[in-house]
């Protein structure tokens, strides 16, 4: 899967609207001077942070998919399950329509910042109602969902309120897209996963246990309740600021999880890395085809992994063998 | 074994409350001391609270009360520390989960990681665990694909590896054949023979009384009864507590058997 993931990425690093051939984009890579001023730029500032934030943004995504479908017990959760990406998206359309600002962040990143801020809060928002009740799944899908429905209700407000331009703005953002990546946004990404992995990774044993159900890891020593909150801080630090730089890519935090598990099962040890690596390859993929399918012009990546994701998907599940 | 003389050795359970939200289920307990060597069996009717006391034991509901190991407090230890002395088998079955049974027991070891020692080893104990239960031929088959009464197995590998000083075993046998519940049932004298407290739920009667030291007979959250299993079950107590005619008997080999001729009428 590694293998396949790095073959994806180096696709996605070779297409492009602009055209340029194999050759001219490995020689502008390494050879800063190889290439005319503009189509290095072309290669060294546009292609290569677009690509490694589909890698990156995917790997995200998959990892806090895979995270949360174990801790809501739900093979449909995805890292928006609980009011991330709506939260998120509020951010954004409160800072596109109406230009609300945190103070001193800059122009530039206004949207990503308070996509990101809503996230988070989000999160907190609903541990905190969470805590008023008992803390099984059932009661964080509950909440999250009633949250999902507020946020959603405070953007169609918002909407409804603002410019055509504005709206236009907000609709081509909510459909995902790498047209922003640029180095800032490949650090910060790489900064949150390298934040969160290690973390994951740490609890991959109790995340195995937690699988097998609520009573039997408690039985064995998890302290389950501390395990969701401090997963579901993850989750939405990787969603936050996936969706911050990316917009709302829904499918791949749903598809990539499901990929890795079909190959190497519940067990977390192999199925956090292996998530990891589907979601960047499902995304590499996507972004890759977003270029191409439609000559001349980028398709939303939003749009495009679903297309990919599904018959992928469903490839798998059919060929997969029997169980149940 | 581990520190503070005073009180017995054994499990000892002082004025054990114990219940869900608000609700008590079992309320005001004392039992004790079971001793290591010993098996005992909790029966009742449905919903007489016997997952209850177990789980209120291994400390996974709000209780009140003293829970004392060997003279140590159990009760207010951090859940990881808690699960080191005592583990708790759950009732129901380890879910079709896409992990192996050797992972699924793997995971049970690793959770509370307070051994150094080396992944082999842990691998060691966690096969011989499931040599005990004779599925080690099913070591690398995901649970899915484990038939009821394996993944019951499973579920015991997984305590078993953990090698706790108390074993709280949720009706160990309620998926198992014939066979496999007197396997069962002998493993667990072993297990206390071993130097271990064996405590469990069963239905069947008759297999608890020849199997166990001692019975605890449940109703409605209370002790009905406690004691040898000849002196526990009386006709008289099973029809008061199940609400059935009953005759207890000794075989020609001389061990106990429970048979119900009559369950009278719902309701
Ligand atoms: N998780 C729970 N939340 C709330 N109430 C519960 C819960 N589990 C059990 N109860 C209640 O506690 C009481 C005792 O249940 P418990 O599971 O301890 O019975 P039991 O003796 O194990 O019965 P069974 O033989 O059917 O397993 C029942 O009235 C039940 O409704
Ligand atoms: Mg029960």
């Amino acid at each position: 899967m590694a293998t396949a993931a790095v073959l994806a990425f180096a696709l996605d690093l070779v297409t492009g609207p602009s055209d340029l051939p194999v050759w001219d984009v490995v020689r502008g890579l390494f050879d800063g001077s190889a290439l005319p001023a503009a189509q290095s730029f072309i290669v060294r500032d546009v292609r290569l942070p677009g690509a490694l934030t589909a890698v990156l943004v995917g790997a995200a995504l998959s990892l806090a998919g895979a995270e949360m479908q174990t801790i809501l017990n739900n093979p449909l959760a995805s890292p928006f399950t609980l009011g991330v990406s709506a939260a998120a998206t509020l951010g954004a359309a409160l800072a596109i329509a109406l230009g609300v600002s945190i103070p001193g962040i800059g122009e530039a990143w206004l949207v990503s910042a308070n996509a990101f801020l809503f996230a988070v809060g989000s999160v907190f928002l609903l541990q905190a109602l969470a805590r008023l009740r008992g803390r099984g799944p059932e009661t964080l899908v509950l909440f999250g969902i009633a949250l999902v429905f507020a946020f959603n209700a405070l953007v169609g407000l918002i909407q409804f309120l603002s410019s055509q331009q504005a709206l236009q703005q907000l609709v081509f953002w909510s459909l995902g897209s790498l047209g922003g990546a640029n180095w800032t946004s490949v650090l910060l990404l790489s900064l949150a996963v390298a934040l969160t992995f290690p973390f994951s990774y740490a609890a991959r044993w109790r995340m195995t246990a937690l699988s097998m159900g609520d009573e039997r890891a408690r039985s064995f020593g998890v302290a389950v309740g501390r395990l969701r909150f401090a997963s579901l801080i993850r989750v939405s630090l990787l969603a936050a600021v996936a969706v911050a730089f990316a917009g709302t890519i829904g499918f791949v935090g749903l598809v990539g999880p499901h990929l890795a598990r079909l190959i190497v099962g519940e067990d977390h040890r192999f199925l956090l890395p292996a998530s990891a690596l589907s979601g960047a390859l499902v995304l590499s993929l996507a972004s890759t085809a977003s270029k191409t399918v439609v000559p001349g012009a980028i398709v939303p990546l939003g749009i495009v992994t679903a297309l990919i994701g599904v018959p992928a998907f469903l490839a798998l599940i059919v060929g997969r063998r029997e169980r149940l | 074994m581990s520190a503070g003389s005073q009180g017995a050795a054994g499990l000892v359970v002082e004025g054990l409350t114990a219940g869900y939200g608000r609700e008590d289920i079992i309320r005001d307990l004392t039992f004790g001391p079971f001793l290591e060597g010993e098996v005992t069996m909790l029966v009742g009717p449905n919903a007489a609270g016997k997952s209850t006391l177990l789980r209120a034991l291994a400390g996974l509901v709000r209780a009140t009360g003293s829970v004392r190991l060997d003279g140590a407090e159990l009760t207010g230890l951090a859940p990881a520390k808690r699960a080191r002395h005592a583990s708790f088998m759950p009732q129901d079955l380890p879910g079709r989960v896409d992990l192996t049974a050797l992972e699924s027991v793997l995971s049970a070891l690793m959770v509370t990681p307070d051994r150094s020692d080396d992944a082999s080893v842990i691998r060691e104990r966690a096969l011989a665990a499931l040599e005990r239960l004779g599925i080690a031929g099913h070591a690398l088959e995901p649970l899915g694909r484990l038939s009821g009464g394996q993944r019951q197995l499973v579920g015991l590998a997984q305590v078993l590896a953990r090698e706790p000083r108390l074993i709280l075993l949720d009706e160990p046998t309620s998926a198992l054949d014939l066979r496999y519940q007197v396997i069962v049932m002998r493993l667990l004298r072993a297990l206390a023979a071993e130097g271990r407290i064996v405590v469990g739920v069963l239905h069947d009667l008759t297999l608890a009384a020849r199997w166990s030291d001692r019975i605890v007979l449940l109703d409605d959250g209370a002790i009905v009864a406690s004691g040898p299993p000849d002196q526990t079950f009386t006709v008289e107590r099973l029809r008061a507590v199940y609400g059935v005619e009953s005759r207890v008997e000794r075989c020609s080999e001389g061990t106990l058997q429970v048979l119900v001729d009559d369950a009278g009428e719902l309701g």
